[in-house]
C-alpha cells in the first residue's frame, strides 16, 4: 500500500496533487480557482476525503480541522500541506 | 518515504463523527436492504477507519484499542449496523496480523482490506498434503458483502488426527453467500452466512486455535508491537464495545431533540419536559451511560496497558474484562429502554431513529460473547474459584 507514495517530496508535486484532489473532490468549476472550501460548498465528507487523499496520494497527513477552521482555499491548503511535510515553499 | 505521523486518536474521532451525516443519511436504506450502503463503506474508507489495525508497514495506523472504543462510539451515535459493520472488521484484521508474515504480505496488499469472520467452530476441516479442505456454514458474518477475505474457524479432524479447532483465512471468492440475514436489530450489517464446499486451504494460512487462545502468534514482524501482543478475546471486548455505548448515545440525543414541543398524550403535561417523571427517566439514564462509559474505558484501558507493559494476564483480569463488556451492553440496553419508553407512540415510525436504536441495543445484547448474563456468570465463577466453562477467555 505504501509503494505507490512519491519516493521525492517537492512543494511542486504537492501543488500539483493537492490541486488535483481538491479539483475532484470539490468537482471545482474553472472560474472559482481561488474559492475557500465553504464558499464551494464543502460538506463535513468532503472535508474527510481531502484529508484521506493528500495522505493517501502524498503519505502527508493534516487534518479535518485544518480544512473546517481555516477554510482554507487551494493555495493556502498546498501550503498547509507542505508545511505538515516540512517542505517549504522556495524549495 | 516520508510518512508524516498517523493520525491522532483525536483526529480519528473527529472524522468518525464528520461521518455522521452520511452515516444517519443511509441507515434506513441499509435496513430495508439488510446491508451497508456503498457510500457507506467509501466514506468509512475515506476516514481511514479500515486502517486502525493495520500494521504500520501496510500503511496502517496500528490504533489502540482505547480509540477503537471511542470511534466506535462516534461511529455508534450515526448508525449502530455501520458501526457495527465497523468494528467488526477491526477484528478479524487484527487476528491477520497473528498469522505468518508471509500471509499478512497477502491479505494486506489490497488497500482498506476488510476481513470478516467469526470465532464459532461451525465447519470442518479435513487434513489433505499441503493444507486442509474445508466444508460447513458460518452464520452472523457482518460484513461479508463488502469483504475480501474471511476468517474462519472449523474443526480439523482426520483419520489420524485428535479433533482440533483451526483458524484460517480464506477469500471470499472461494465461499459463497447465503442472505439469511433477515432480523429484528442490527439489519444492516448485512451479518448472513457464507458457505464452504471443498474448499482447500494452504498451511500456511491455517493457525491452531489453542494456540491463539494461548498468545503463541506466528508473526515475527508484529511481535515487538503492543497491540498485536494482547490476548484475542479482550481484543475482540475491547472492538465491540464502542458500537453498544454509542446507540446508548444515540438514545439520549434522538430523545432531547424531539422532547421540546412534545406533550404527554391524554394527560395534563402540556411540555413533556416539565413533568417530573421526564426529569428522573433523563438522569437515570444519563447516569446509567456514565456507569457504561466507565466498564467500556476500564476494559480498553486494561487491554492497552497490559499490551504496553507485556505483562501476564490472570484468568481474573480475562473474565473482568468480559464482566466489563456485558456490563457496557446491560446499561446500554436500560439507557436505550428507558428513553424509548419516554418517546411517545409516534416513535414506532420507521423514520424515528429511536425504533431502531432500541432493535439495535436488543439485537446485540443477545450476542453470544455479549450477553450481560454469560459475562456475569463467567466473571462470577472465577471470583468464586471455580475454573472457567468456556475455552473463549
Amino acid at each position: 500500500m505504501n509503494d505507490n507514495l512519491p519516493s521525492e517530496l517537492s512543494f511542486s508535486l504537492i501543488e500539483e496533487k493537492v490541486g488535483e484532489i481538491w479539483r475532484r473532490v470539490l468537482d471545482v468549476p474553472e472560474d472559482l480557482a481561488d474559492a475557500t472550501f465553504f464558499d464551494l460548498e464543502g460538506e463535513s465528507i468532503s472535508a474527510v476525503r481531502l484529508v484521506s487523499r493528500i495522505e493517501e496520494e502524498l503519505g502527508i497527513a493534516i487534518e479535518v480541522g485544518d480544512i473546517f477552521e481555516e477554510d482554507p482555499n487551494l493555495e493556502s491548503l498546498i501550503l498547509r500541506v507542505a508545511a505538515a511535510a516540512k517542505i517549504s515553499s522556495a524549495a | 518515504m516520508l510518512r508524516t505521523e498517523v493520525p491522532t486518536r483525536e483526529e480519528l474521532v473527529r472524522r468518525a463523527s464528520e461521518l455522521g451525516p452520511t452515516l444517519q443519511k443511509n441507515a434506513k436504506w441499509a435496513e430495508e436492504n439488510r446491508r451497508i450502503h456503498d457510500e457507506s463503506i467509501e466514506a468509512l474508507a475515506d476516514a481511514g477507519i479500515f486502517k486502525m489495525r493495520v500494521p504500520a508497514r501496510y500503511g496502517g495506523y496500528e490504533c489502540d484499542t482505547r480509540t477503537l472504543v471511542e470511534v466506535g462510539a462516534e461511529l455508534g451515535q450515526a448508525d449502530g449496523s455501520t458501526s457495527w459493520t465497523a468494528s467488526v472488521y477491526w477484528i478479524p484484521s487484527w487476528m491477520t496480523c497473528l498469522f505468518p508474515d508471509a500471509v499478512q504480505d497477502e491479505v494486506f496488499s489490497t488497500p482498506n482490506v476488510r476481513v470478516c469472520g467469526t470465532l464459532s467452530p461451525t465447519a470442518m476441516a479435513t487434513p489433505v498434503a499441503g493444507g486442509a479442505v474445508l466444508n460447513g456454514q458460518w452464520g452472523f458474518v457482518s460484513g461479508a458483502w463488502h469483504s475480501q477475505w474471511q476468517e474462519i474457524v472449523a474443526i480439523q479432524a482426520g483419520p489420524d488426527h485428535e479433533p482440533m479447532p483451526i483458524m484460517a483465512l480464506v477469500p471470499m471468492s472461494d465461499l459463497q453467500i447465503f442472505d439469511d440475514w433477515d432480523t429484528s436489530g442490527l439489519r444492516g450489517t448485512g451479518s448472513v452466512s457464507t458457505i464452504a464446499q471443498n474448499v482447500f486451504v494452504p498451511a500456511e494460512r491455517i493457525l491452531p486455535l489453542p494456540a491463539i487462545l494461548q498468545e503463541q502468534y506466528a508473526s515475527q514482524l508484529n511481535a515487538g508491537t503492543p497491540i498485536y501482543r494482547a490476548p484475542l478475546l479482550p481484543v475482540a471486548s475491547a472492538s465491540s464495545v464502542g458500537t453498544v455505548l454509542g446507540l446508548a448515545k444515540a438514545a439520549k440525543t434522538a430523545f432531547l431533540q424531539r422532547l421540546p414541543g412534545r406533550k404527554i398524550t391524554y394527560t395534563a403535561y402540556d411540555s413533556q419536559s416539565e413533568a417530573p417523571l421526564t426529569h428522573l427517566q433523563v438522569a437515570e439514564a444519563s447516569l446509567k451511560i456514565d456507569q457504561a462509559q466507565f466498564h467500556a474505558e476500564r476494559l480498553a484501558d486494561t487491554v492497552d496497558s497490559k499490551s504496553e507493559q507485556g505483562t501476564q494476564w490472570s484468568l481474573e483480569e480475562r473474565a473482568r474484562v468480559r464482566a466489563d463488556m456485558g456490563a457496557v451492553c446491560k446499561l446500554a440496553k436500560e439507557a436505550v429502554d428507558i428513553f424509548a419508553t419516554a418517546s411517545g407512540g409516534s416513535s414506532i415510525y420507521s423514520d424515528v431513529a429511536i425504533q431502531r436504536i432500541s432493535r439495535d441495543v436488543q439485537a446485540v445484547n443477545l450476542h453470544a460473547l455479549m450477553h450481560p448474563n454469560t459475562n456475569n456468570e463467567l466473571y462470577g465463577r472465577i471470583l468464586c474459584g471455580l475454573p472457567p466453562n468456556t475455552l473463549y477467555i
